[in-house]
């Protein structure tokens, strides 16, 4: 067992998504040789792709900074800072918040720039945001790359374990998944963009969110934080073949004018009270309001065949349908085919539409605010470790509402700047030989196991164990379940069994290392949702409904210690907003207070 | 519903065709890609086709494969109104293990 070859670089870029490209970009810009490597293909793989709503920044920097004509100089810096910290449940670290919101702009300038010069066409809006689809989001991205000289990109290669020596990064061992090969990186600094962890069946991202990031930061000693908030919205289940798409989310912000009713399995409308739809419906408060209306229906066993709850357009005249899927296509005829939302077909949807039949919608996970911890630099606890975008935690605490685009692009930036500077002034640390054939040991010694579980299998009892006691609406008791059922699959994974022996694109194997990463980041999600006694943003519990000030405004962190995972809690990083004290009667409330002073 | 499925194992260069049987009802309201996903569960975990940080709505663009002869995207190529299919690795390109392609 060797390694096939070395890779050599000053930073290694991981994520061939929003955050990983932009930290090559930047690194290489400051004159590091930098490597960037994905696990998909680069600018069409990762979470960005996926994405339907689009990106922003504050109104003030949007006129100043960008020189926007249509920019709203109202919403300002400090309003967008407020509302982070205030969406995030004052759980945002503040020194992060305001990274994102004094860097954001500086890195959508230059996005900006390769948009245009890719001959991208992006619709802009007031106070300075940019409606885009995920796909050509990317292009930019890439042009970005393209005008970047001196960056080696490796694609369809899986970073499985990062390698240390001495308590600083030396580099990191990949699988090239076509061949199989095991392929050693040498490099003194290594940046972490490979998005978040999805542990349920239902997802709105691509497929394989399995927080491999976030899992091998913890194993190299690095700490996670926040991993039980993760943010869902309404998302299709019908027609069937489009299981997944955004297409219901992408309606409701694009089509404001349409009016609907939400209606449960017997026809009744969900006790979603008009003020909260007033405050959410159209933006993306909604997702919260959506998960948390629909996660106690469920619960209640009012959900439809599908899972979903029925959206009834019938209150609307035909003309009215007409005018909002014309505004809608208006938007998206840019990138898609008339009639298409993504590579999909909107045929069925518009005739139930305009039939009067309701169309039943679910809720699906998209992000997970949680990931390695990180300060403002994008530094980890790990000398020479850097994490950027979903894979990070600490802006968005409890809840997003605020731009993930945003976030890989401008803590990228950050990450890529400071891993180049980390780079030029260290010495590449020599490489631990045993921690290296360790490593490969695990890696093939996958083959020589017998009489276990198949991880196809075992992959989806993770997502099941998830699904019932981690979803939307959790309980002390479903909690505890699924942290049994996770510790006896931990315990399967021990010996889990590929069946096929090939190492060329071998799926098992992907899905056995994939699983252990996914079993890592669940065991540290139920555990902090276990603890936190109460309800905090897309943390919503049935046995305590109250958002609690006075004894919760606590991240709970994750750490190894002797190969077991132990979890202690600390406040969040404040700067200028103190925290607040007392409660709420629960996550809806807490925005309908007006003492929150919420203005998004 | 009866499908037919190209089969290569590089390490051996070894080719043939695995015939399985899905009842139709578990078929309703399957995409290809969903239905090689019920074959990887509940048939045969070897099975390779192109699965990895794909978008499965039809803009990542890399699950293509032939389907009854044509070119189509797993992801996007509803299993309804077949009778039966015939799945083997996009023409022209190389094969990297049974539907696999680079």
């Amino acid at each position: 067992m060797k390694f096939a070859r070395i890779v050599e670089a000053d930073v290694l870029a991981v994520g061939g998504s929003g955050a990983g490209i932009t930290a090559a970009v930047y690194a290489a810009r400051e004159g590091a040789r930098a490597v960037l490597v994905s696990k998909g293909k680069i600018g069409a793989s990762g979470n960005a792709i996926m994405a339907g709503g689009g990106f922003g920044v504050d109104g003030e920097s949007g006129k100043n900074l960008l020189k926007l004509k249509h920019a709203d100089p109202s919403f300002t810096k400090e309003r967008l800072f407020d509302c982070i910290v205030k969406e995030s449940f004052y759980l945002a670290d503040q020194d992060l918040a305001r990274q994102y919101v004094d860097d954001g702009p500086l890195a959508v300038r230059d996005y900006l720039g390769w948009a245009e010069r890719a001959g991208l066409d992006l619709f802009c809006c007031p106070p300075a945001n940019w409606i885009a689809s995920g796909l050509v989001f990317n292009k930019a991205l890439l042009q970005g790359l393209r005008e970047t000289p001196g960056i080696e990109c490796l694609e369809d290669t899986a970073v499985v374990e990062l390698l240390t020596s001495g308590g600083k990064v030396c580099g990191a061992a990949g699988i090239d998944l076509y061949t199989g090969e095991a392929i050693l990186f040498r490099a003194a600094a290594v940046v972490l963009g490979t998005g978040g962890y999805m542990p349920f069946s239902e997802n709105n991202t691509v497929t394989d969110m399995t927080g491999d990031g976030p899992a091998m930061a913890y194993r190299a000693g690095a700490r996670l934080a926040d991993m039980e908030f993760i943010l869902s919205f309404p998302t299709a289940v019908v027609p069937r073949e489009m299981k997944g798409s955004i297409y219901p989310y992408v309606f409701e912000y694009n089509m404001r004018n349409l009016k609907y009713t939400i209606r449960d399995c017997n026809g009744d409308p969900l006790p979603i009270p008009e003020e909260v739809v007033r405050l959410s419906r159209g933006g993306k408060l909604s997702k919260l309001v959506a998960s948390y209306y629909f996660g106690h229906a469920a619960a209640k066993g009012l959900a439809g065949p599908n899972g979903g709850f029925f959206y009834d357009y019938s209150e609307n005249t035909r003309a009215e349908k007409e005018a909002g899927l014309k505004l809608f296509y208006s938007r998206f005829d840019r990138w898609h085919r008339h009639g298409y939302y993504k590579g999909e077909s909107l045929a069925e949807v518009e005739r139930m539409l305009f039939q009067d039949e309701p169309i039943e919608v679910g809720i699906g996970a998209e992000y997970c605010m949680g990931g390695v911890e990180i300060n403002a630099q994008m530094e980890t606890c790990v000398g020479g470790l850097y994490v950027a975008g979903e894979a990070g935690s600490g802006v968005f605490g409890a809840c997003r509402v605020g731009d993930g685009l945003v976030e890989m692009m401008c803590q990228g930036m950050r990450a890529g700047i400071n891993a180049a500077a980390y780079a030029k002034g260290s010495d590449l640390p020599a490489l631990d030989g045993q921690q290296a054939d360790a490593c490969l040991e695990k890696l093939f010694g996958l083959f020589e196991h017998q009489n276990g579980r198949n991880p196809v299998a075992l992959f989806h009892d993770v997502q099941a164990a998830c699904d019932r006691g981690f979803g939307v609406i959790r309980s002390g008791g479903t909690l505890e379940a699924a942290l049994r059922r996770i510790r006896e699959l931990q315990d399967e994974w021990q010996s889990v069994t590929l069946k096929g022996k090939s190492r060329a694109y071998n799926l098992e194997w992907i899905g056995a290392l994939q699983t252990e990463n996914l079993l890592t980041c669940c065991e540290a999600g139920i555990r902090a949702a276990i603890e936190r006694k109460e309800s905090r943003g897309c943390h919503i519990r049935s046995d305590f409904p109250a958002v609690d000030h006075d004894h919760y405004l606590l991240k709970y962190v994750h750490r190894q210690e002797n190969g077991r995972m132990a979890t202690e809690a600390r406040r969040p990083t404040v700067t200028t907003m103190p925290l607040p004290t007392g409660s709420r009667a629960n996550v809806i409330e807490y925005f309908l207070d007006p003492g929150l002073h919420y203005k998004r | 519903m009866k499908i037919w499925i190209d089969r290569y194992n590089p390490d051996t260069a070894e080719t043939r065709t695995d015939a399985f049987t899905v009842a139709d009802e578990a078929c309703e309201g399957l995409t290809v890609m969903g239905l090689l996903g019920y074959l990887s569960q509940r048939c045969d975990p070897t099975l390779a086709y192109y699965h990895h940080s794909v978008c499965d709505h039809g803009i990542c663009g890399r699950c293509s494969l032939s389907v009854n002869g044509k070119v189509r995207l797993a992801c996007i190529t509803p299993v309804r109104g077949f009778s039966e299919l015939r799945l083997s690795p996009a023409p022209g390109r190389t094969v990297v293990r049974d539907l696999v392609t680079r």
